[in-house]
């Protein structure tokens, strides 16, 4: 091969070529340094973005997800609680109960009952209308109006009854929702049929044993004096207090069963948030060892081909020729 | 017999004429060592026939050499070397300019990123989410209501961007001046400008080479021409010895010897019906009326023109503006329809039903109309009134289909709708779908980003390859320059010389 004719214009334009090609590369790792994202746009990694949007959307299902369980677990949290709470009302009426039924002939003892086993009716109408932030927990999709009204010895409960078509859900993965509330009439019953309020499709029958209901029976019992046949179905109320109490554990157990299954989704979202924040680093997160090592590099040669370019684009015949 | 006493002197001038003439040539090259286009020019001499002495004492006479003439002043040029290198052009001009638009669109589309459509669309579903936990409270409506605000806003500035894109490289049929002022038209009228002033040096050209001599400045001139005019659409060229040109596009004769016969025009496709999947402009031969950019032969092969016509087309293989405005149109109808299926079937916070539609047109602009992406809204009653949106679902099993206030199922529909396949997307979801649209365009541009960078360094190489035959060294005319210095000298010592004998041979007469 002939020895190519180089021109001083060749090698300026050749140095002009190389250089803007050099700045490109450094403008490139600046990017990169400065967003400290391997992909600024989709041409840089069309196949790595694919991954890393998808990868996004999942990270953002599984924030979601993650905070759907925090608010379902403020929710059961809560519900526990007041559950521990109204288990030791039951509790406490129990034992008046039995104290009660050893008073054969004390009416004023009775009396005294009474008020008290009053006392714990409110309080458990109290409970069941516990709100998180106005939000009433206790009456499924009827959030907006406390679940619970009591009026003499009428306790009505407002809120959608406990079917799972009418649960409040949470959703944790993807297609997977948990069911995060118990309904009012479930946990405590009612002493009369709603009648106003919101549309109840569900007909309450009147005997539907309830802890209200039997509470306000047996404070009418009390307060219905020493008939001896009422002694006896004073203690009868016991058994229905076992019952109620019965309902109200077996309620918190479901609710911890819940609050169990939502903290161990909560773990496992987090074990996942940690494997995909990995994988989304491995692809968009620089590997800043080699970028600075890159940058260095094509610094070097930027200033090699700067100085290359300096020194011979100076030279020329007419520097000789005095 | 000797040479007669004056003939040393017409010698010597033709040897000082000759350097002047060859100084005169390294004058113009080394003065035009960096004007664009320009071709190194070369003089050719030759020996003078030669002068028989007539001898006396010899059977032949001896032949005695005047002195040199300047036989071609010609410019150093391979013409296979440019075809190459205006093939080369062609290619780069097409690839740079689909390559400019493709990284325009990337910078539109602005993924990966926060604020980006697809960070836009999760936060959206997440908020709908969020409110399905807790519908009765007015923050997590309105959250929703403003993320549903926001996408609206994202998807019609994008698409309005990329529509304002578009206008501005080919033109847009809802701004007929745009048509005129257009990247497009204007490639296309530097073309035609082009094409006249080559006609125009073919005419000069021709008419001072009859004359034997060689318009070298004024070939470089339309070769300089040739070149910009490669870049721009792709042209043959057949060189005549008559030193004209003939220059077609795409196959079409624009220039045949001196005359042009043709030139280029932009028109606005009307066809039968506009839609606005028709390439908006076409670009046609005015005398011939041959479209050369509507898909069927003749068709452009290279050029910036057919890369700024390909970007704004209609070819479904290349993330075009207007195919990505289908795009982000087709996501819009689908998450519409389907959104506002749920929001018109469910019941609004106060029990309400059906509530209004949840996206609408801009009723300010043109109310009822068909949905279109760049009026595309959120309803404004929804807007000012959050508690509007149909967190519940009309369930049957109640009454009146109303759950209650804390029923948040249909806003979990709504949220769901994320994960949703539509038909219209190809059986994808919407993120899948947006996620899918982005990769290509990312394909597509780094296949051009890269062509662009391989063509550019072989245009680069070709033109190396010209530089090394027509380009001006300085230092190599410098060094003509010190040999014809020299030989001036030399001449002008030879004359000197005989002029002494002359002068001797004049003083033995007094």
């Amino acid at each position: 091969m002939s020895i190519n004719r180089v021109t001083s214009n060749t090698m300026s334009s050749q140095s002009l070529y190389y250089l803007e090609q050099n700045m490109s590369s450094l403008s490139d790792l600046q990017q990169k340094m400065s967003s400290q994202q391997n992909i600024n746009k989709p041409s840089d990694d069309p196949v790595g973005l694919t991954s890393l949007l998808n990868l996004n959307t999942t990270m953002a299902a599984d924030t979601r997800y993650s905070s759907n369980i925090d608010t379902a677990l403020t929710e059961t949290n809560t519900s526990d609680t007041v559950l521990t709470n109204m288990t030791n009302l039951i509790q406490r009426a129990q034992e008046l109960t039995t104290e009660a039924s050893n008073f054969t002939n004390n009416q004023d003892g009775r009396n005294a009952i009474a008020t008290e086993i009053d006392q714990i009716i409110n309080q458990l109408v109290q409970l069941g209308n516990t709100d998180i932030g106005g939000k009433y927990i206790f009456g499924g999709f009827q959030t907006n109006t406390p679940p619970f009204t009591r009026s003499g010895d009428n306790i009505t409960y407002n809120g959608t009854p406990s079917t799972s078509a009418w649960q409040r859900t949470a959703e944790v993965s993807q297609g997977i929702e948990v069911p995060i509330n118990i309904n009012g009439d479930n946990l405590l019953g009612h002493a009369t049929v709603a009648t106003a309020g919101p549309p109840l499709p569900v007909t309450f029958t009147p005997d539907s044993q309830g802890i209200f209901e039997t509470l306000v029976n047996l404070k009418q019992d009390l307060q219905a004096g020493g008939d001896p046949n009422q002694l006896s179905e004073i203690s009868k109320r016991l058994d229905d207090l076992t019952t109620g109490l019965n309902t109200v554990l077996g309620q918190q157990a479901s609710i911890g069963a819940i609050t169990n299954r939502l903290t161990m989704t909560q773990s496992r979202l987090s074990d996942r948030k940690s494997v995909l924040t990995q994988q989304y680093a491995s692809i968009q997160t620089i590997d800043m060892p080699s970028t600075v090592a890159n940058l260095n590099q094509e610094q070097n040669i930027f200033q090699a081909s700067l100085s290359v370019t300096g020194r011979l684009l100076s030279t020329s015949l007419l520097d000789y020729l005095k | 017999m000797i040479t007669p006493g004056f003939f040393g002197y017409y010698n010597a001038s033709r040897g000082l004429m000759a350097s002047q003439n060859a100084l005169s040539v390294i004058n113009q090259n080394i003065s035009n060592a960096n004007t664009a286009g320009y071709s190194r020019e070369e003089i050719n001499f030759k020996a003078t026939d030669a002068y028989a002495i007539p001898s006396t004492s010899q059977v032949t006479n001896a032949m005695v050499g005047q002195g040199p003439v300047v036989q071609q002043i010609t410019r150093v040029r391979d013409q296979f070397l440019d075809a190459q290198y205006r093939l080369a052009n062609g290619k780069l001009g097409s690839n740079s300019s689909t390559n400019d638009a493709l990284q325009q669109i990337q910078g539109i589309i602005n993924e990966p990123s926060t604020d980006g459509l697809s960070a836009t669309l999760q936060n959206f579903f997440n908020s709908a989410q969020a409110m399905s936990q807790d519908p009765s409270n007015s923050a997590t409506r309105s959250s929703f209501v403003q993320q549903a605000v926001d996408l609206t806003t994202v998807i019609q500035q994008q698409a309005q961007q990329l529509s304002d894109m578009r206008q501005s490289l080919v033109g847009s049929p809802l701004a007929p001046g745009s048509f005129s002022t257009s990247q497009l038209a204007t490639s296309v009228s530097q073309v035609n400008n082009d094409l006249s002033q080559i006609a125009a040096l073919n005419q000069n050209i021709v008419s001072i080479q009859s004359t034997g001599a060689e318009p070298n400045d004024l070939m470089d001139q339309r070769d300089k021409l040739l070149d910009d005019l490669s870049k721009l659409v792709d042209i043959q060229v057949t060189n005549h010895d008559t030193g004209q040109v003939d220059v077609s596009i795409a196959g079409q004769t624009m220039i045949q010897g001196v005359k042009q016969l043709d030139s280029l025009q932009v028109v606005q496709n009307t066809g039968t019906s506009p839609t606005p999947d028709d390439v908006p402009a076409l670009i046609q031969t005015v005398n011939g009326g041959v479209v050369l950019n509507d898909g069927t032969a003749p068709d452009l092969s290279s050029g910036t023109i057919k890369g700024i016509s390909d970007m704004g087309g209609n070819d479904p293989n290349l993330s075009t503006i207007r195919g990505m405005i289908g795009k982000l149109d087709d996501l819009m109808n689908s998450l519409t329809t389907q959104l506002n299926t749920l929001q018109t079937t469910g019941f609004d916070q106060n029990g309400n039903s059906p509530p209004p539609a949840l996206f609408v047109n801009d009723p300010t602009i043109n109310p009822g109309q068909s949905l279109n992406i760049f009026h595309w809204t959120v309803n404004p009653t929804i807007v000012s009134d959050p508690t509007q949106v149909a967190t519940a679902i009309n369930d049957p099993t109640t009454a009146t289909g109303f759950a209650g206030t804390g029923d948040g199922r249909n806003a979990l529909a709504m949220a769901q709708v994320q994960t949703q396949t539509f038909a219209a997307l190809g059986n994808a979801d919407v993120m899948d779908y947006f996620n899918g649209v982005v990769s290509k365009l990312g394909i597509d541009a780094q296949t051009y980003q890269n062509t662009t960078t391989s063509q550019t360094s072989q245009v680069n190489t070709l033109d190396t390859s010209r530089q090394a035959v027509s380009g001006v060294d300085v230092d190599s005319e410098t060094i003509d320059m010190m040999r014809y210095q020299r030989a001036f000298e030399g001449t002008s010592k030879v004359l000197q010389t005989i002029d002494q004998m002359m002068q001797d041979i004049i003083s033995m007469i007094n």
